[in-house]
């Protein structure tokens, strides 16, 4: 035990402003005014900062000792990326994955997490999900990519797509087909992605960025220490993690999307009566989302499982993500349309990027099923 | 707290279920209303607005809690609100009260006067009420019609007026929560019941997302009111107010859609409902004031606190 103890949100917060005024200057590459438009710029900007929070204690705090943290709930991490975003910072795109993979990674695998979360949580290493594949999108359980055992390992081969950040990753959580097929023969392997017969190749968005990557495998061995939890266990382990991607992801999201709304509307210092309420309605949509994902967050870190109303927060996330970049065409059209500007490229970055947020993580279809059969109970589709 | 919650639920349903009348100020003293607002306002506000809402209940709740904030003693004032906006203009006033005219011995409106707002008494002579019918005469409401100006009035500050506002707006969304859930309620039913094509209505996938979709829309509402407690911020109460407003327009549309034919029928529920929330909307809507302070939370970056 440290004889440190957690920081209230409070005490974080002030610690966090008050090291942002000394060091904040050498990190000015990560304000959000500075976002780079290669997503490997800002990937790299992004790493020495995280590399400095960790260093300096910020990212410790909210992760178990044994990883590295220290200590406290995974409330303290979600107030630390809010004051992050208040205080004009991006935050660092490794996060994001980290916060869908690491809290699950650290309840069913201590030892693995033990060994190597450390790193992605320092920003020494990046991590992207391995789920999708050509034939199993969101019938996730469809998934074909094999492996077989050898020795005390694996041997993988397969073909899996639309990995976030895949091509500038150094791990891959890749669910393969240990066992026979549906949702019991799968396992959740921790892959390095360096490993002989790996090929990983960008995938250039619709936004023009290189937002994800497609990862071949082609008998590649993986040792059998990297399974994550339990063999065939990966179906439930991966749902669960889905769920940290409602929660804690989806709070992340919310702060982003706080803060696009605020610069855009400080931007139109008089808004006519329109303009007015088009901004209000955004700012009701980010409010819902801010209030759904904390609750979500807190009963996480309580270690409740919030069941099928988790699907509320994914469709939440999904329509606010869109009415909030939807914003920026409807407010300001010639720079979203016509500008050449880094400013307005990014806009339409993130506008395309809104796009994809109705479809990644089990597309808002899925889940107007899950709560229509789950939550209202009502009688089962027969695929109609 | 969830034992609290669920007593104060059934409570709230008892209330309701089967009464004709409105609840009265007689019968909220006998449910100790004061001293629950006191300890539990959330709690308290938000079941007993929802269970009204769920019920078509009527009581003057929504008045209440601007009328706290302000001092007025519901016994023997009774607030008078505008049809549109939260302020009159200028004399003659046209006001709704939410109860009946004789349980209000005198009746106050807002003016706003500058940047203040004048709590004036309607004059006597020339005062004309009449019981609210239109879209929906079982509320209880009345209509009010009459000067003032000629008596003084009491000013409160724009900070003040904008808090009670936001308190009464609170106490309405979680009024129209309870009217969407409610028209979700029944499509919810009636499309697990019926069957078409030898399968219920609600296997199709087409029925089943738009409900879903007013479950979320329902939910986003009870987030927004859930942080407006918190926050105390009256911009929160507005946005509560207009996604509470949204949830029901949603309601309206899919679960009148999905109830089919039976749901066009006087003799269905579903038209009651729809009355109700088309009611409600006339109440505390959004004005210059209200526009501009959700701009200007939308700028800012202050947000509740919601891990402490």
């Amino acid at each position: 035990m440290t004889a440190v103890a957690a920081p209230s949100p409070a005490e974080l917060r002030q610690e966090l402003s008050s090291w942002l005024r000394n060091h904040g200057e050498e990190y000015a590459a990560v304000r959000a005014e500075n976002e780079p438009l290669r997503i490997e710029d800002a990937m790299h900007a992004d790493r020495a900062f995280q590399r400095a929070l960790w260093d300096a204690g910020f990212t410790r705090h909210g992760w178990p000792e044994s990883v590295g943290g220290s200590g406290g709930s995974a409330e303290l991490r979600a107030t630390l990326y809010e004051h992050l975003s208040l205080e004009g910072y991006r935050l660092p795109l490794p996060l994001g994955t980290l916060e869908v993979l690491g809290p699950v990674m650290v309840l069913v695998a201590p030892e693995l997490s033990a060994r190597f979360l450390g790193a992605c949580i320092r920003g020494d290493e990046v991590w992207c999900q391995g789920f999708s594949e050509p034939e199993a999108g969101s019938d996730l359980a469809a998934l074909r990519c094999r492996a077989v055992p050898d020795g005390d390992g694996w041997r993988v081969t397969g073909h899996k797509l639309w990995s976030s950040f895949g091509s500038m990753s150094d791990k891959s959580c890749a669910l393969v087909r240990t066992g026979p097929e549906g949702h019991r023969g799968i396992s959740m392997f921790l892959i390095d992605l360096d490993s002989p017969g790996i090929e990983v190749r960008p995938t250039r968005a619709s936004s023009d960025r290189n937002e994800f990557a497609e990862t071949f495998f082609d008998d590649v061995f993986v040792p059998g220490d990297r399974v994550v939890g339990e063999v065939n266990d990966g179906w439930g382990i991966a749902m669960t993690l889905l769920q940290w991607e409602r929660g804690m992801y989806a709070w992340q999201r919310q702060c982003v999307l706080h803060t696009r709304l605020a610069e855009l509307a400080r931007s139109i210092p008089h808004p006519n009566p329109g303009e007015a309420r088009a901004i209000a309605d955004a700012w009701v949509r980010v409010t819902a989302l801010r209030s759904a994902a904390a609750r979500t967050v807190r009963r996480l870190a309580a270690g409740e499982n919030p069941g099928p109303e988790i699907s509320v927060d994914k469709v939440l996330l999904a329509t606010t993500e869109q009415a909030v970049e939807d914003l920026f065409r409807l407010l300001d059209p010639a720079g979203f349309v016509l500008g050449d500007a880094d400013r307005d490229n990014l806009h339409r970055a993130d506008w395309f990027y809104a796009r994809m947020a109705t479809i990644y993580g089990g597309a808002i279809e899925i889940q107007r099923s899950i709560i229509a059969e789950r939550v209202l109970r009502l009688p089962r589709a027969g695929g109609r | 707290m969830t034992f609290v919650q669920d007593e104060l639920r059934r409570t709230a349903d008892d209330l309701f279920s089967g009464r004709s009348g409105p609840l009265t100020l007689t019968d909220l003293v006998d449910l100790g209303w004061d001293e629950l607002v006191a300890q539990e306002p959330a709690l308290a506000v938000g079941t007993l607005a929802e269970a009204q809402g769920r019920h078509r209940g009527s009581s003057r709740l929504v008045e209440l809690e601007i009328g706290r904030r302000l001092g007025i003693d519901p016994v023997d004032t009774a607030l008078g609100l505008p049809w549109r906006g939260t302020t009159l203009a200028a004399t003659p006033a046209d006001v709704v009260l939410l109860a009946d005219a004789a349980d209000a011995p005198s009746v106050v409106v807002p003016v706003m006067t500058g940047d203040e707002v004048t709590l004036y008494p309607l004059e006597p002579s020339g005062l004309a009420a009449v019981p609210v019918t239109g879209v929906d005469a079982g509320a209880g409401w009345t209509r009010m019609t009459g000067m003032f100006g000629s008596v003084a009035g009491t000013v409160v500050t724009r900070d003040l007026w904008v808090g009670a506002v936001a308190a009464g707006r609170l106490a309405l969304s979680h009024e129209l929560i309870g009217v969407g859930q409610a028209m979700l309620d029944l499509a919810v039913r009636h499309v697990t019941d019926r069957t078409q094509f030898g399968v219920a209505l609600g296997t199709f996938q087409s029925v089943q997302h738009r409900l879903a979709d007013v479950h979320v829309d329902l939910e986003a509402a009870r987030a927004v009111a859930r942080t407006a407690w918190i926050d105390g911020d009256p911009n929160a109460a507005a946005a509560a107010h207009l996604a509470a407003g949204r949830a029901v327009d949603s309601a309206t549309g899919h679960c009148h859609q999905v109830m089919g034919a039976i749901g066009c029928t006087w003799e269905h529920d579903m038209h009651r409902f729809i009355r109700r929330g088309l009611l409600l909307g006339v109440l505390l809507t959004a004005d210059d004031w209200t526009w501009a302070g959700l701009v200007e939370s939308s700028r800012s970056p202050a947000r509740a606190d919601l891990f402490v």
